[in-house]
Order: structure tokens, then sequence, then C-alpha cells
């Protein structure tokens, strides 16, 4: 048995990459200019909840109990997450997490941020503690993926459109989150830009809609659609660059609890250089590169096999050859109208 | 007194039919628990035995499901491991005995279900550990990396050589000559253990009852550190239930815990399933047991707070009152049972200083 869990997964990867880039740059981290934080709120019970770790929020299946003891986070956690739904504290929850220092000395000195879940090998690392949002952010994920196994799991993108899904799996680099938040933007129903989750007893993908954490470049193309004031602060020199979140549209909240049936499988590629084009997939190259954008289908064994047959009988697949964003949301349009 | 997360984690295993019955919070923490303590999937396959889990809401039930299916995932490796070692040891002369979760999987043990093993343990006899590993590595398993001294740490004190993995499917496979480190307090006999063996498939076997549940008690409470071993100790509960419905089971247990020098680890073990965890031992066994092995009165009262805080994991929620210290108390325990003090002394200050050099 594997004692870390399955390997070669791209968060795992992003996890581990994390780590070292943590170690290399915590003294750049620590001179870098700081962001100005935004304008402190002022002290209230949902501040003081999260300072005692008894503040709860649910986003589609998942709900966290959360705690977080530096104030920035807090900030940080408030002006992104504000608008998400507060859970009951007579309902149990999915995840218990804890952000703080790694011991009282680094509250003050050399401030950083550790997760702490509950999990005895969780590869966590201490981040500066200015990027004590994103550390959470990365437990959230963790936890989804190595826990949620009533769920088929695919690290994908995921829209719809009319009761009707697209799901957009993709390697770190190929644009899917950007595609997934212009498309979020301009009257898509965001479902997640990471996670698709599959129901296998029914087929139908789940909303999980997180803020969708855009990187570099693509948070201004994303803020000029979205709005300013959809974008959370930037976090700067973080391990995968300038990392910003945008806030899920007001619908994709209200209506997180609605699946939808799934419509596409679309395999975008960001190719700038390259003629835009789109090709189809037959079944056999479909089943195979649906199964390894899945997350545990291992750990399902058969039960993810058949819905992963299912799935591809009812979709149909392409490739995405795109050199902009514009042109990449159009293709998903043409597509999801041909298939209508 | 209880604390409330194992009293929750009893209610589970007890009385699986009153678990609609719980709140949301209890449900949080016992989930939260049984997570860390390696037991969702044991509380799933209570609830699916009891048939409750429709009547369960839906984010538990979900949890519930994420724990069966993790415990059939294990499940569905041991049985592939063990058919591999079946055929690597084809026309190989050698008696393979299955350790823990391989053996109650292998056995078909009920309590099998929903267990999640991390590795695969097997002992050998001493004489055969050669051919064994020989065998092993021409079936494809490779050494996993670790440094020159770790080697000698197995390879002369321990009671296993170092771990073997296998490229293709991940597995950790731990081979054993015997079932406490060579440089112990306490040596039990191999020999008498292979020897009491029962097979179950060709040249594969498992412990004696009796055996099993000394071993699962000696790596609880001899050569582990106790700290999160809660799992052990439910293990442990369940082989008293499922083999103590013949009675001639507690005879032979005392029988060998006299025999291999295991009095005290067993009257822990009763003391804390029965305390803690509800175990039907026989009152006069529990009796006997005590009379005959339980440590002077003042270290059996240290060990009453050390083990109760320390085996399950601290609720993240709560303060985290004593069982960090209590952890560390049973940790340092667990190594002055495994070497002698010089040996100790030379063992811990090489580890030290390996800890400071950076890692590579």
């Amino acid at each position: 048995m594997q004692r870390h869990g399955g390997g070669g997964r791209p968060w795992e990867k992003s996890l581990g990459e994390t780590a070292e880039i943590q170690r290399d740059d915590h003294a750049a981290v620590a001179q870098a200019p700081r962001v100005a934080p935004p304008r402190p709120p002022v002290s209230d019970a949902a501040d003081a909840a999260l300072r005692r770790g008894d503040f709860r929020f649910r986003i589609g299946p998942f709900a966290t109990r959360l705690a977080l003891s530096s104030p920035l986070a807090r900030r940080d956690f408030r002006a992104i997450y504000g608008e998400y739904p507060q859970y009951p504290a007579d309902r149990a929850v999915d995840f218990h997490l804890r952000i703080a220092p790694t011991s009282l000395l680094r509250r003050w000195v050399r401030p950083n941020a550790m997760v702490q879940a509950g999990i005895g090998n969780a590869p966590f690392v201490p981040l500066p503690a200015d990027l004590g949002f994103l550390a959470l952010e990365s437990a959230m994920n963790w936890m989804v993926a190595t826990t949620a196994d009533a769920w088929l799991m695919f690290h994908a993108g995921v829209v719809a459109r009319k009761g009707r899904a697209v799901m957009m799996p993709g390697l770190s680099g190929a644009g899917k989150s950007t595609l997934t938040a212009g498309l979020a933007v301009s009257g898509w129903r965001l479902f997640s830009d990471e996670f698709a989750l599959l129901r296998p007893e029914t087929g139908l993908f789940h909303p999980y809609p997180r803020p969708v954490s855009l990187k570099n470049r693509s948070i201004d193309i994303i803020a000029e659609r979205a709005g300013a004031d959809r974008i959370s602060r930037r976090f700067l020199k973080t391990p995968k660059g300038t990392v910003a979140y945008l806030k899920p549209p007001e619908e994709a909240l209200r209506l997180m609890d609605v699946p939808a049936s799934p419509a596409l499988l679309l395999f975008p590629e960001y190719r700038p250089e390259e003629r835009a084009r789109i090709e189809e997939l037959r079944p056999a190259e479909l089943f195979a590169l649906t199964r390894s954008a899945s997350i545990n289908c291992d750990r399902l064994g058969e039960t993810a096999f058949t819905a992963i047959a299912d799935l591809v009988a009812r979709c149909r697949g392409f490739r995405l050859f795109y050199g902009n964003l514009d042109q990449g949301m159009t293709m998903v349009g043409e597509l999801m109208e041909r298939v209508a | 007194m209880t604390p409330r997360g194992l009293r929750l984690l009893r209610l589970a295993l007890t009385r699986p039919d009153a678990l609609p019955r719980l709140g949301g919070a209890e449900w949080s923490e016992l989930l939260f628990r049984a997570r860390g303590s390696a037991l969702l999937g044991r509380l799933a396959a209570e609830a699916e035995r009891a048939g409750i889990m429709g009547e369960l809401p839906p984010p538990v039930r979900d949890q519930l499901i994420a724990g069966k299916r993790a415990g059939e995932l294990s499940r569905r490796r041991i049985t592939w491991e063990v058919d591999r070692l079946k055929r690597a040891f084809f026309e190989r002369p050698v008696k393979l005995v299955l350790l823990k979760g391989a053996a109650y999987a292998a056995a078909d043990f009920p309590w099998a279900a929903g267990r999640v093993s991390s590795d695969i343990d097997v002992m050998v006899d001493r004489a055969d550990l050669q051919l064994a590993e020989a065998t092993l590595l021409a079936a494809g398993w490779q050494p996993v990396q670790h440094s020159a001294y770790d080697e000698r740490y197995y390879r002369e004190w321990m009671h296993e050589i170092p771990p073997l993995r296998h490229p293709d499917r991940g597995t950790l496979m731990d081979l054993h000559h015997t079932i406490l480190p060579l440089t112990g307090r306490l040596r039990p006999d191999p020999a008498a253990l292979l020897a009491d063996a029962r097979a179950i498939d060709g040249h594969i076997h498992v412990l004696s009852p009796a055996d099993m549940l000394l071993h699962s008690i000696v790596h609880l409470f001899q050569d582990g550190a106790i700290r999160g071993g809660l799992r052990d100790l439910v293990d442990q509960r369940d082989m008293m239930v499922h083999f103590g419905a013949d009675p001639a089971f507690w005879r032979d247990l005392v029988t060998r815990a006299e025999m291999f020098g295991l009095g005290r680890p067993l009257h822990y073990s009763v003391r804390y399933a029965v305390r803690l965890l509800d175990a039907p031992v026989p009152p006069e066994v529990v009796a006997d047991i005590a009379r005959r092995f339980a440590p002077p009165a003042p270290l059996g009262a240290v060990m009453d707070a050390l083990v109760v805080k320390a085996i399950a994991p601290p609720f993240l929620f709560h303060g985290t009152r004593g069982s960090g210290l209590a952890a560390r108390l049973l940790y340092m325990r667990s190594h002055w049972l495994r070497m002698p003090p010089g040996l100790l002394a030379r063992h811990l200050a090489r580890k030290a200083v390996a800890r400071l050099r950076p890692a590579r």
C-alpha cells in the first residue's frame, strides 16, 4: 500500500513544489514589498468565531469548520468568502482546519502559517504568514482530493448552461482556470475550476464553486471582464508567482446545490503559436483521457470504471487548441450548440 | 473517566443502532477521530451491519461511504499481494506467516471489514530469511532506500529486515523473523509462534488465535508508542470478542503470554479494552490476568492516566490538555523497552546528529 497516497497527481506535485520553493524563497518573501491589506473590517462576531475556531461554512457538498489565528488571513478570508453561506453548528462538518503559526515564537518572529487538519502524513508545509489564506486553499484542495471518495473526482474545470455541464480537464498551465473563469463571468454557471465532482449513483456533476485561483497574466484578463471588485488582493511571490482569487458570481453560489448532467468533455490546450482548431476524440481515446484526469478512480475501483464508461458514453469529447481567451470561449459555446 | 471521543467510538462499536441519534457536533467529532485513528472504514462497516446508513444525514453518510471504499481498496490490494506472494513462493518450501492486517483479511475475520492496512507484514523462520528475501527480490520487490546505519539498525537489532517496496504496485512489505526487536527486554521464541501457526492456503499461514492477539498487543504496548494506537486496541477487542467465544481461548492466551513473557502487555490490553471499549472479557479472566501480571500500583496508575490521554488523537478544536506530554512519555517508554540503555543512548545520539544535518 502506498504510504503517501496515489502519486503523481497534479496538486500533489504542486504541493511538493510549494514545499521546495517555500524553503528557497522564504527570505525573499520576507523582504518582498507587502501589498497593503484591505482595510481592516470592524471586529465582529464572525471574526471572533474565526479566531476561536467556531466558524463553519459550506461550499457545495463540503462543510468546513475553521480556525484562523492571523488577523490578515481572517481579513483575506472574509473578503473572498464573505458571500458564502455559513453552516449551522449543530450539523456534521466534513473538514476541520486550523491555520496557525508553527509555534508561539513564529507568531512574531518571521511569522508563518501552518495547516492542522488531524491527518497523519499530510504534506503541509509552513507558509509565510501573509500567505495564510493560500495555506487554507491548498489544505481544502488536499482534503477534498484525498478524502471525498463518495464522489468520483476529476482534476478539471466545470461550467454549465441550461442544466448541461462541460467538463474541462487540464494540467496546470493548460489555461483551464482562465477559461473556466472567463466562461463563469460570461453567463455560464461556475461549478469549479479544480474539482469536477461526479456522483457515481446518478452520473450527475455537482457544483463545488470555490473562488477561482488566477495566476499572473490571467488576473488582469479576468479582472477586466469580471470587474475589479470581484477579484481579491494579489498574493505576491507565491510558489506559482502572483495569485489572486475570483469570487464566484452570485448565481453560482445561489445554485450550488443544483447538479447538471454531463454533455461535453473538452481537453483545452492554450497554444498561442499554433492554428486554433478542434479535434473530436474517439471513444477509446476519450475514455483513456478521462480516466487519467480522474483523481480517485484507483481508490473507487469498479465503481469508477463503470461511472467513467457511462460518462464517456453520454458525452462527446474534443481537444481544443486555442490562442486567446475569446477564441477558447467561442469554441466552447459552439460545441455546446452542436451537442444541444 | 473516559474522554468523550472514546465514549463516542465505544458507542459506535457496541451500539451502532444508536448512531442515528447522534447530533451533528458529535458526528463531526466522531468522524474526525475515526479518520485520525484509521477507523473510518471500521465505523462504516458497523453502520452497514446495523443497517442504519440510510438514516444518517448526507454529509455523514458520504464520509462513511468514503471510509468503506478505503477499506475495500485495502482488501483488494491485500488479496492481490497475497496472490503474488503465493506465486513468488510457488515451489519454495518456506512457511509464510501473514501478520496483522494481511492476516485478518486473508483469513477473512469479521473485523477485517473496513480495515485499512498500510503495508504487508510477513514472518518467516530466521533460517529461511535469506531465501525469502532473495525470492522477494527476484519477484521484483526492491529495498527502500536508506542509510548504512539504518541497514545495520534493522539487520542487527530489529525483528524485521529493512522494508521492501514493489515498484509497480507501490506496496510496502515488512519481512519479519520474530515479533519483537532482538535488543528488547522481551524476546518471545519465534519457533513456538511458527510451530503453532495455522495454514490457510498452501504455505500461507496465520498465527494461532492466542498468538495473533499477543502479537497485536506487543505491537501496541511493548514495541509501539501507543499514541494514536486506538485502532490496534480495537483490533484486540475484536479478537477478544471473536476468539473469546471459545472458553479454551482464554486459557491458551494466559499460557502463551506466560510462556513468551508477555503477561504485562497482555494485562494492559485486557484492562484498556475492557475499560475504554467495553470488551466482553469474562470478569474472572480479567481478575486472573491482573493478579498474575499487573504492574505495581503506582506504575499502573501512571499508565492508566497516560494511555487514556494518548491513545485517541486529540480533537482539533479542544484543548490538547496533556495529550502531547503523555504521548512523549509513552514514546520514551517504548524506546526504553526496545533497547538496553547503552545502545539506546548511542542510537538516540546518532539520530539527533542526523537531524541536525540538512536533509538531502
